[in-house]
């Protein structure tokens, strides 16, 4: 068996539609923080936030014939969690959208002491105090280089306003480098 | 350059796709912007702002029986079976509801508007006819005046 650790997204995303479950889960961790942070973003609690993050996994597995890996993954992972979450409020009429405060969601199980600890401190951690939605901004543009009409539309925000929010978080992340600098 | 001007490069210096040789002229005389860009680069360095959510092995265990494609199509049984379940309370309630409208209906139309029967009209008819006739036997056949007439003086 192959493993999928080594392989690229797109190799992943090949050896996914040949039926790879071990395929589809690497996947599943690469993107398990954005689709997360993307739901928690809609101010969805973190129980919620896992169910409906693991049939938008199920049904992406399903649907992954579709995919065009020229095309965003993430961004169509995340339109798949988008719409599972309108089927489930559509199937239960209303969820619990009360906000959770950061301090409660549940920490990655594979985290040892140490990190729990540097996490907690906010030690090196220049995230720790962003909103689930900043970060999913920042991750699409920063890290997936999505262009900004692309990330308005998955967020459901305008062009403009999403231009906002990531000039304000850029410069939020600019103080913050420039105060570690000095 | 103006404030909105260095947005625009920064959008564009974040997509490398869209890093021109002007935008690179440009960098190299705006501080500010050559500031953000090495803020973005040491961002870089930190890894995904979302990489601190992992799944957890419940989760990705619950994932894994989930992806396993259901054999003889057993997932859609419970289902229908749930949707059979209420089609038939359904029809049976809507039976017992018109069921009983209907017994309560004839109760009701045989108790308070019950035709009376031929027998009873006739014995009333008769019982009329029998009254009305006795008046008229009492009556006298002309009329009596009980006081004089005065057309009586004029002989």
């Amino acid at each position: 068996m192959q493993n999928g650790d080594n392989l690229d997204r797109n190799a992943l995303i090949e050896l996914a539609k040949k039926g790879q479950k071990n395929a589809f889960t690497q996947l599943v961790k690469m993107h398990y923080g954005t689709v997360m942070y993307y739901l928690m973003g809609m101010n969805i609690r973190h129980p919620d936030a896992e169910d409906i993050a693991q049939e938008a996994f199920t049904n992406a597995f399903r649907k992954i014939d579709q995919v065009n890996t020229s095309g965003s993954f993430v961004g169509w992972l995340l339109r798949i969690a988008r719409n599972q979450f309108i089927d489930k409020l559509r199937r239960e009429k209303k969820i619990d959208t009360a906000t959770v405060p950061l301090e409660t969601i549940e920490l990655a199980d594979d985290m040892t002491p140490e990190d729990h600890a540097i996490s907690a401190a906010g030690v090196e951690n220049i995230f720790a105090d962003l909103k689930p939605r900043e970060r999913v901004i920042l991750e699409l543009r920063v890290f997936q280089d999505m262009p900004f009409a692309e990330l308005a539309e998955i967020m459901g925000m305008s062009e403009g306003n999403v231009r906002l929010v990531f000039h304000r978080l850029i410069g939020k992340l600019r103080s913050r480098f420039e105060e570690k600098a000095t | 350059m103006t404030n909105g001007e260095c947005e625009k490069i920064i959008d564009r210096v974040t997509d490398p796709r869209n890093l021109d040789e002007q935008c690179r002229q440009h960098i190299k005389t705006c501080a500010k912007c050559a500031a953000v860009i090495a803020c973005l680069t040491w961002v870089k360095t930190k890894g995904s702002p979302t990489a601190d959510l992992k799944p957890s092995e419940a989760f990705l265990k619950r994932l894994d029986q989930s992806l396993t494609p259901p054999s003889g199509g057993s997932s859609t049984a419970p289902a229908f079976t749930i949707n059979l379940a209420a089609w038939l309370i359904g029809i049976v309630v809507t039976l017992v509801i018109s069921a009983a409208i209907i017994t309560g209906f004839n109760d009701t139309s045989r108790t308070a508007t019950n035709p009376p029967s031929a027998a009873d009209l006739t014995d009333k008819e008769i019982s009329i006819t029998e009254s009305e006739s006795e008046i008229l036997n009492t009556q006298p056949d002309t009329p009596v005046l009980k006081f004089q007439s005065p057309a009586d003086e004029i002989d």
